[in-house]
């Protein structure tokens, strides 16, 4: 990652959690598998996303908006979503996962899944699938897809 | 007893004038006083004469007032200066408003670290709303599109997008804005159900869709990091 993008990131991470979820992170690996980590991170973000439910949306543009709207109350960065013919791609940008610690950066954006498929089955999306599909970029970039069928996940 | 009323009557003991007493080592204080403080040499700190006691005192005139120096010195010993005088004489800072001014703060040089570090080129202008250690909200806030029908119950969001940005520090504190160029804006005013039901796979409602291909992504749904959309 480029070094100021990456001292202005880790800057952006709380001092009070940073070690804390690194510990968590770093403990649950000692525990659970990949696969199951994944899904803990799924469902931690489904909980996030009934708890802190979007408004109603009426187009993407609304769709962008009310998401970022709900990241920046979190301070979790923003996003950029790109329509494609047979999918959504969501970028997510300056995401705080790497308090988790970077080893844990292949499993923690479960939660970023989970999120994003709560928030879409709850404004008529049911059914629709969110997969990450690259890594934590030099940029700070997630990408995710949604669709309808499995694509090629990316640890 | 006081100083001064020492002074006057040893000379009055071996005579003399009082006034042609000289304190030298205060002379010597105020020497060193002025050298290590230069800002006392701009201050006005001469006391106007000082009236005998019982003279009226009046704003204006006591300057005026000029007893005998030893009754003045007398006088001074156990009267304070009165307030009328303070109006007569210059200010105590009079001074400092006279001096020259200040020399202009040194500019910094262009290229030099600091400010200027991440100015923009003419040809690529950027503003960063950097607000440390937090980021401003407005200018990281969810741009607003005056074409598209407010969120109901989504918070009003003052912000004020910039043009498209170039650095990547620009694109970490400004979400991308409405009002960039056709290749860069990607989500659309699409109806969300219909994009809902074409992911679904739904044919009839993919049909009735109006939605703008705008992904320029390969078909192997990996996305490329020279992707323009990413800038």
């Amino acid at each position: 990652m480029a070094p100021v993008i990456d001292f202005l990131l880790d800057r952006h991470l709380s001092p009070q959690w940073r070690g804390v979820l690194a510990a968590l992170a770093a403990e649950f690996e000692t525990q659970l598998g990949g696969a199951e980590l994944r899904e803990l991170m799924h469902r931690v973000g489904s909980r996030f996303a009934g708890a802190h439910p979007l408004p109603v949306c009426l187009s993407v543009v609304d769709l962008e908006r009310a998401i970022n709207q709900r990241w920046l109350e979190a301070d979790w960065g923003y996003v950029e979503i790109v329509e494609a013919p047979d999918a959504l791609r969501i970028a997510h940008f300056c995401s705080p996962l790497k308090a988790f610690g970077a080893n844990a950066l292949s499993w923690t954006p479960g939660f970023l899944e989970g999120v994003y498929e709560m928030w879409l089955a709850e404004l008529g999306g049911e059914g629709l699938r969110v997969e990450q599909t690259s890594t934590f970029d030099e940029d700070g970039v997630i990408d995710f897809r949604v669709g309808n069928r499995l694509a090629q996940r990316h640890r | 007893m006081s100083n001064s009323s020492d002074i006057e009557g040893l000379y009055r003991q071996f005579g003399g004038n009082a006034t042609d007493y000289q304190e030298i080592g205060r002379e010597s204080d105020a020497r060193t006083a002025r050298s290590r403080w230069p800002l006392l040499v701009s201050m006005n700190l001469e006391q106007p004469s000082i009236p005998a006691i019982g003279e009226t005192h009046r704003p204006g005139h006591a300057a005026q007032a000029h007893d005998g120096p030893g009754e003045a010195r007398a006088s001074s010993a156990s009267s304070t200066p009165p307030p009328a005088t303070r109006s007569s004489r210059q200010p105590l800072f009079a001074l400092l408003s006279q001096r020259p001014p200040s020399p202009e703060p040194v500019k910094p040089v262009s290229g030099a670290l600091g400010g200027t570090r991440f100015a923009a080129s003419p040809a690529e202008p950027v503003s960063i709303d950097v607000v440390p250690p937090a980021i401003s909200t407005e200018s990281i806030a969810a741009p607003l599109s005056s074409s598209v029908p407010p969120v109901p119950t989504a918070p009003t969001v003052a912000a004020s997008p910039a043009p498209a940005p170039a650095s990547m520090l620009r694109k970490l504190f400004t979400p991308p804005s409405p009002d960039d160029d056709g290749d860069s804006r990607s989500a659309s005013a699409t109806p969300l159900a219909s994009v809902f039901a074409r992911l679904r796979g739904d044919a009839s409602a993919s049909r009735r869709a109006n939605v703008t291909a705008s992904d320029t992504r390969s078909s192997d749904d990996t996305p490329r990091r020279d992707d323009p959309r990413r800038r």
